[in-house]
């Protein structure tokens, strides 16, 4: 459960205050698959990354699970990144000399997990996906959608309980595009994740339970199917 | 993270820039180059002087001097051997020398004084070699070691010990050929007007082994005695009336040598220890090793700046990658950690190549020098490493970068999550 309150993020550019966030409240329980919609720069990134303890907030309140993130030290968001959020961007992120497997194990080396295990349970995560026959590939030789699943992969390895994607099929083409929402969807449904998306597609809206739009900072409409 | 994981990548981080890696550590191999070798010759030329040094001072006798503040002067010209006892003021009298004679555990007081002799000749020759006589006690005569023959013994006249290399120079086949031979010791007047020489003859009784001195003669206290007061012209001096400036007293037993010397110092007179003196050189060495290091340390701060811009080029280059590692749980530690480690991993692996390199050409310089300079000391070396030398250089470079990488770390560490993710 996502409980958020008053919730403000405000940039400094230059000489003038930007807010990104300007005061949104909003509860998501566990499980829910929701979408963010809006116009750039209407604050949907900014709030996922406050969601997935990536950024601090200037004020209000963002509270995961009885935890309260708006207030906790790095080492503190650093473990809850790690644990219970899974990450998938738009430029997929993978660490370009590393294979797949090793981009997919990346998490749980800061989990502390012996390499035996790490690359065990990398590739159960790349078996979710349907990338074990890549799993000794190179990021450059990987298709788009094929990177996108492993950044997948990656974010599924900790077994989170929410993964938080900006816009994940931006840099997709359509076909690619609707495999990795299937992939999304099927994960969202099968093991309960909570699916936080942030897209300007509205075919990728259309699938969500819920569409939550913003403009400028705040939320101008909450739509739930 | 563990450790093993967060050095594993570390090195990892460094191998994908072996062009970058290994330029940055180069300058880290020459810093660690220089310091190891300059502190090795230091040392190599220490166990040289300590060695040499131990072939004219005994360990059981001190030297005694008549002015208080004589010790000082002593201990910084080069030895014992060749101490110029006349800036004395004040020389011992009958009754300063009884009195030490007198202390407990002494068992043998000599005068000391330098020998005269403008050159030596072997008799029935022309030749004019120049040439150092040392009259010495057989008790440090005998820390020299003998080629062929015997010592000098005490008391006796007309005796002496030569060095080896003067074989060569008066065209002596073997030392077996020198025994028996007879030499001249040619000796003027300390007053510069007055022109009168004398020949003292010696009969040649032993060779010594090659050692430091090429141009040696020891004769017997009694000869070196008779050589001064024909040089000075003072003839009653070095005898219990007239001891003289400095004196050289030996102790039953060496533990007793530090109790023995400051009964002296409470007598008014100065005493200097063998161990003092070698103390005085060790230190003396350690400073001259400190100026030999310091070009290296010059280097090495050179190579830190190098490290530093490295590291900070590899953040720029990396920045995605950090905001990466923020995001799937790496915190500002560990990416501190990271590049703190990368930094030093950099000196580390400079000091070993480096102290590989230094083992390498300090070989080099002890294969050439026992060949050259050095070849008439066979078990000397130029160049001597120890292991905590090794250890040290690769310590200091590691700590070097270390320290080097601390700023570049901590700029990694703050970088922001957010915006490293948005890096192009």
């Amino acid at each position: 459960m996502i409980v958020i309150s008053d919730l403000k993020k405000d940039y400094r550019l230059g000489d003038e205050t930007v807010h990104a966030l300007a005061g949104v409240s909003l509860e998501i329980p566990d499980g829910e698959f929701a979408a963010f919609v809006g116009p750039s720069g209407s604050g949907k990134s900014t709030l996922l990354h406050l969601i997935g303890g990536l950024d601090t907030c200037t004020s209000g309140k963002i509270v995961v699970d009885g935890q309260d993130l708006s207030r906790a030290p790095d080492a503190v968001l650093a473990k809850y990144r790690n644990a219970q959020v899974g990450f998938v961007f738009q430029t997929f992120n993978l660490h370009p000399t590393y294979m797949a497997l090793e981009n997919v194990a990346i998490p749980l080396i800061f989990s502390k997990i012996s390499v035996t295990e790490r690359n065990k349970r990398a590739a159960a995560a790349l078996e979710a996906v349907g990338m074990s026959a890549r799993a000794k590939h190179l990021p450059n030789q990987l298709s788009g959608g094929e990177r996108q699943r492993v950044a997948i992969a990656r974010a599924l390895v900790t077994n989170p309980k929410i993964i938080v994607a900006d816009e994940p099929t931006g840099n997709l083409d359509s076909v690619n595009g609707a495999k990795v929402m299937e992939l999304l969807g099927a994960l969202h449904k099968d093991k309960g994740i909570t699916l936080l998306i942030a897209t300007h597609d509205s075919e990728i809206a259309g699938r969500a339970q819920r569409v939550i739009s913003m403009r400028d900072g705040k939320i101008i409409g909450d739509k739930k199917k | 993270m563990k450790f093993n994981d967060l050095f594993s990548m570390a090195f990892y981080n460094l191998w994908r820039r072996k062009m970058r890696t290994f330029l940055t550590v180069l300058a880290v191999v020459i810093g660690a180059l220089l310091v190891a070798l300059m502190v090795s010759i230091g040392s190599g030329l220490q166990n040289f002087i300590v060695n040499q040094f131990g072939l004219f001072m005994a360990n059981d006798a001190m030297i005694v001097t008549s002015s208080p503040n004589q010790g000082a002067a002593l201990a910084d010209s080069n030895g014992p051997h060749d101490v110029s006892v006349k800036v004395a003021t004040k020389p011992f009298t009958a009754q300063d020398l009884q009195n030490i004679k007198a202390i407990p555990d002494v068992t043998q007081v000599d005068y000391r004084f330098n020998v005269p002799g403008q050159y030596i000749q072997p008799v029935g020759t022309t030749l004019e070699i120049s040439v150092s006589p040392s009259a010495s006690p057989l008790y440090v005569e005998t820390l020299r070691k003998l080629a062929a023959g015997s010592y000098v013994k005490d008391g006796s006249t007309g005796d002496c010990v030569i060095s080896y290399d003067y074989l060569d120079v008066f065209g002596w086949p073997d030392t077996a050929s020198a025994i028996g031979k007879q030499v001249n010791i040619h000796v003027g007047k300390q007053n510069a007007y007055n022109t009168a020489t004398q020949d003292f003859t010696f009969t040649v009784v032993g060779v010594l082994t090659k050692t430091s001195s090429s141009a040696e003669v020891m004769i017997s206290e009694t000869d070196g005695i008779a050589m001064a007061r024909y040089n000075t012209d003072l003839p009653s001096l070095y005898s219990e009336q007239q001891p003289g400036y400095a004196l050289q007293v030996r102790v039953n037993d060496k533990a007793q040598i530090d109790k023995v010397a400051q009964t002296i110092k409470d007598m008014g007179f100065s005493a200097i220890t063998p161990a003092q003196i070698l103390d005085r050189i060790n230190k003396t060495f350690k400073v001259i090793q400190t100026v030999l290091a310091a070009f290296g340390i010059i280097a090495l701060v050179v190579a830190a700046i190098g490290i530093v811009n490295t590291l900070i080029m590899a953040i720029y280059e990396r920045t995605r990658e950090i905001g990466v590692m923020k995001a799937v749980g790496a915190t500002r530690g560990t990416i501190r950690w990271l590049f703190t480690l990368e930094g030093a991993a950099l000196g580390f692996l400079g000091g070993i190549v480096g102290v590989l390199l230094a083992l390498f050409f300090g070989q080099v310089l002890n294969f050439i020098a026992a060949r050259t300079f050095l070849s008439a000391y066979p078990g000397f070396t130029i160049s001597v490493f120890s292991i905590w030398l090794c250890l040290g250089v690769i310590a200091l470079t590691t700590a070097i970068a270390l320290v080097a990488g601390l700023a570049p770390a901590n700029r990694a560490a703050k970088l922001d999550p957010v915006e490293s993710l948005r890096y192009e």
